[in-house]
């Protein structure tokens, strides 16, 4: 199996899967690659194909060993037509609102000492980009954000959490994240997000898709508190 | 028509074959650990694929009604109204029974299914219980059994019609035998383990350690290292087998994060990765290469041996 195009190599990986990896020049024109052969794969409607799951440089492929084996995969992905293999389908873009500072998410005087800025600096810069959705995982809902501005980029905790409160908004190295749910966590903590990203009680919803666009929208408290309610976001020990 | 659980000894959740299509937003895989033993249990109560029960430690349930169930698993000691019973096959119960199951090593994994399926409604396109996602089993919550539980049966009327074989020959059941060594099929950062790490990894021991669950298994045993450090986070094949900075490896299992940046060295075959759910910890095992080609036609025989067996 010969790499084509922007697939740089692939890899097997079990018997019924087979990795690609991108090349490109930085991190987001490899995963503009990605996301472009995700979309023409989608547009071929294969009965072999069980999953398709994206990463940041690379996408795996499981297929049905009932009907394929490797080869057979990797013929399929040479002939995807030209047309169907320029563009990536437009993702959605979400404005997601965030009260920074929250008491329960609040690690900004931390991220200030790290990074020599005040804390409205932090918010500022946080807030006033656009995000991609590199990758979707770890847990239901989970999106990988990037890239954040270097100015912003602290290392992940030397000592991860074994709580973080769902809809925390999370920053480490230059990715930043929203928890969608109540989990362990070694991210830096800057707000909380009323819009839940995951809904398990209501059919498992989630709402970030990888190649999405994210932006924030700093909210006060009691902005915060009516979306909440709105939301049905539960806070815990959250009333302060 | 319901089957209440009496006692259960440590763990109980629903299953079926899995979450099919939604890893890419996070989902876990999810499905049994002995996928073998499911699709066996399965196939001897007339289906390939229903929400099932898979246990550790010991279970008393009660039918309401005339019923048939099939135990599998490895080592596992059944009574019927507490006459002995055989596993591997259908058994039929009269209302008002008493199933008990203990296995004979605690830890190990076993599966109950009753034509038809319980009654579990599904939550992502599927009956499994996973507890970190909040979704699927009894309460729809991602929470396990517990003893007093009460599980319906999905459509009791299939138990009269039931025309496939109620037994296994001999050569379908399951040898759980770690004598003989586990298939690796090497893959993902294979390259980047110098080729002396690769012939340590496949020549020496690996112990099963108690840092084992549904996600994963940790190994103890010769440290092997990977040349690359710095990986971006990518999708985890079912048995893939990482290896973190310490050296030691870790299978990923049923249900593994969808995404991951240690280094693989390959992934367990399909083949022997039932063999391998059933380990314990203190466990021996040791690894084998097989290519992708190979392990998919062993895999492909297996199930064709099932398939002729039941006849479809």
């Amino acid at each position: 199996m010969i790499p084509f195009g922007d697939i740089r190599d692939m890899q097997i990986a079990g018997e019924d899967g087979l990795i690609l990896y991108a090349s490109g020049k930085n991190l987001s024109d490899k995963n503009a690659a990605i996301q472009v052969l995700v979309s023409g794969i989608a547009g071929q409607k294969f009965e072999w194909l069980i999953e398709v799951i994206p990463s940041y440089d690379s996408v795996m492929l499981v297929f049905d060993m009932h009907q394929v084996d490797h080869h057979v995969v990797y013929q399929a992905l040479r002939s995807l037509k030209k047309g169907n293999t320029t563009s990536a389908s437009k993702g959605k873009h979400h404005i997601l609102p965030v009260w920074y500072g929250a008491p329960e998410a609040n690690d900004l005087q931390n991220v200030a000492n790290i990074t020599g800025l005040s804390e409205s600096d932090i918010i500022h810069i946080h807030s006033s980009n656009t995000y991609r959705a590199f990758a979707v995982g770890f847990a239901p809902g989970f999106a990988y954000l990037g890239e954040l501005n270097p100015a912003l980029s602290v290392p992940r905790m030397s000592q991860p959490r074994t709580k973080v409160p769902a809809g925390a908004v999370a920053i480490a190295d230059r990715q930043t994240a929203i928890y969608p749910s109540e989990s362990p966590g070694g991210w830096h903590l800057l707000g909380l997000c009323p819009v839940p990203l995951y809904r398990p009680a209501d059919g498992a919803k989630v709402l970030i898709n990888a190649g999405d666009t994210v932006s924030f929208k700093p909210i006060d408290q009691s902005t915060f508190e009516r979306l909440a309610t709105q939301y049905g976001l539960h806070r815990e020990g959250g009333k302060s | 028509m319901t089957v209440s659980i009496e006692y259960l000894g440590l763990a109980a959740i629903t299953v079926d074959a899995g979450r099919r299509g939604v890893q890419h937003q996070g989902f876990c895989q999810s499905g049994p650990m002995d996928a073998l033993a499911f699709e066996l249990a399965n196939r001897l109560v007339g289906q390939n694929n229903a929400p099932t029960l898979e246990v550790i430690g010991d279970l008393t349930l009660m039918f309401t009604s005339e019923c048939s169930l099939s135990i599998t698993g490895p080592d596992i000691c059944l009574w019927v109204n507490n006459e002995p019973a055989e596993v591997w096959q259908r058994v039929k119960v009269k209302a008002g029974s008493t199933v008990t199951i203990k296995p004979a090593r605690l830890g190990s994994r076993y599966y109950v299914a009753v034509p038809s399926g319980f009654d579990i409604k599904p939550a992502v396109g599927s009956a499994c219980t996973v507890k970190r996602e909040q979704i699927g089993g009894v309460n729809a919550n991602g929470s396990g059994l517990q003893a007093g539980d009460k599980l319906t049966v999905r459509d009791i009327s299939v138990n009269k019609c039931l025309s496939t074989p109620s037994v296994l020959p001999d050569y379908l059941i399951p040898a759980y035998d770690l004598s003989l060594p586990i298939a690796i099929v090497p893959g993902y950062q294979h390259t980047s383990f110098s080729s002396l790490a690769w012939q340590q990894f496949v020549s020496s021991d690996y112990e099963i350690t108690p840092q084992m669950d549904r996600m994963g298994v940790r190994l103890k045993g010769t440290v092997i290292k990977s040349q690359v450090s710095t990986l971006y986070s990518e999708a985890i094949a079912l048995g893939s087998v990482q290896i973190p900075p310490d050296g030691q490896p870790i299978v990923m299992m049923s249900d593994r994060q969808t995404l991951g940046g240690y280094p693989k060295v390959g992934t367990l075959a399909r083949c022997d990765l039932n063999r391998f759910a059933q380990c314990l910890p203190g466990d021996k095992i040791r690894f084998y290469q097989l290519d992708a080609a190979n392990a998919r036609a062993k895999w492909l025989l297996q199930q064709a041996s099932i398939t002729r067996w039941f006849g479809s």
